[in-house]
């Protein structure tokens, strides 16, 4: 995706990411939070949760990657999530962008995303900027 | 290290759908607080005001295990050997700072709720960096819903390379939800 083929309205491939309990411990390690709610669906429910949760953080990184897809050699400049809803570890989330405004001088398009659990409910709710390659 | 999972735990909003009950015995003890400073008073002395600095060093592999567990497939962020290597975009994220708060910090009442994380990215995060992270107070204001009042504290951190160069800045949204006090008709 370049930017001159962008137009408002453009929805991004929508994705459903493995979010498999391998995944999230792979996720947790690298980002220094090795905490049993995010990897151990006992202790999460000793909480009051449905089970072990998906770090919220995790979430942008999926909606990134999702991003650096769709258009490739992009730079996401910025990334702003709202954690609404547990996204639950293991299950099949979907993912999905829309373009909400596009910016001629800087080359920028916003993108409104989301991330939804398999129950249906919106997990995380986001707007990233991204500056494209060409 | 420190864990900030029981103070603000990122995923206490697991609960922001469970809103208690307006007659929920809890809320009384609440709502009778009075040694809560007013908003105003807590913005026009906390915020702006920097209360922490700390180091971070930023290794291959946890930024390639960041990316790998995102589903990344673009070799910028899974590929040490390409020659634009560097951290996926929302890395700095997870960088904490050793204190949520400033020392001194008014308590406000309420349920914690980790209300979520912006990223703006200004530069490429690079394998062998040492990133600086210091942490203000950006923001402090309420919003008031159907279901009560949420008070808003943005603890904001500007993350720094080696060289000086602005790299990112991330807010982190910490929410603490209670009801309106006083007046409401609560029996």
């Amino acid at each position: 995706m370049r930017y001159d083929d962008v137009e408002l309205g453009d929805d991004l491939p929508t994705e459903h990411p493995d979010i498999s309990m391998e995944k999230i411990t792979q996720f947790v390690v690298a980002a220094n939070m090795n905490f049993p709610r995010f990897t151990d669906h006992d202790f999460a429910r000793t909480e009051g949760l449905p089970g072990a949760l998906v770090p919220g953080i995790m979430s942008q990184g999926l909606l990134a990657a999702m991003i650096h897809r769709w258009a490739p050699g992009c730079q996401v400049r910025t990334l702003d999530t709202v954690f609404r809803a547990p996204l639950v570890v293991g299950t099949t989330p979907t993912i999905t962008g829309a373009v909400t405004d596009t910016d001629d001088d800087a080359r920028t398009a916003e993108l409104d995303l989301t991330v939804v659990g398999e129950d249906g409910r919106t997990a995380v709710l986001g707007t990233a900027i991204v500056a494209f390659a060409d | 290290m420190p864990s900030t999972a029981g103070r603000f735990g990122p995923l206490i909003s697991a609960r922001l759908r469970d809103q208690r009950p307006t007659n929920h015995p809890f809320r009384k003890a609440s709502v009778t607080s009075t040694d809560e400073p007013d908003l105003a008073s807590i913005r026009a002395d906390w915020v702006g005001r920097q209360f922490d600095r700390t180091d971070f060093d930023v290794g291959v592999d946890d930024m390639l295990g960041w990316a790998e567990a995102c589903g990344e497939t673009d070799p910028r962020f899974v590929d040490p050997d390409h020659p634009d290597f560097q951290a996926h975009p929302g890395f700095t994220s997870h960088l904490v700072s050793s204190r949520v708060l400033p020392e001194g910090f008014p308590k406000i009442r309420g349920r914690g709720i980790d209300g979520g994380k912006s990223v703006e990215v200004h530069q490429a995060v690079r394998a062998g960096d040492t990133l600086t992270g210091t942490a203000t107070i950006a923001e402090v204001y309420d919003k008031t819903g159907r279901s009560g009042t949420m008070v808003f504290v943005v603890q904001r951190m500007e993350f720094t390379n080696q060289n000086g160069d602005s790299v990112a800045t991330v807010d982190w949204k910490m929410i603490r939800n209670r009801t309106i006090s006083g007046g409401d008709g609560e029996s």
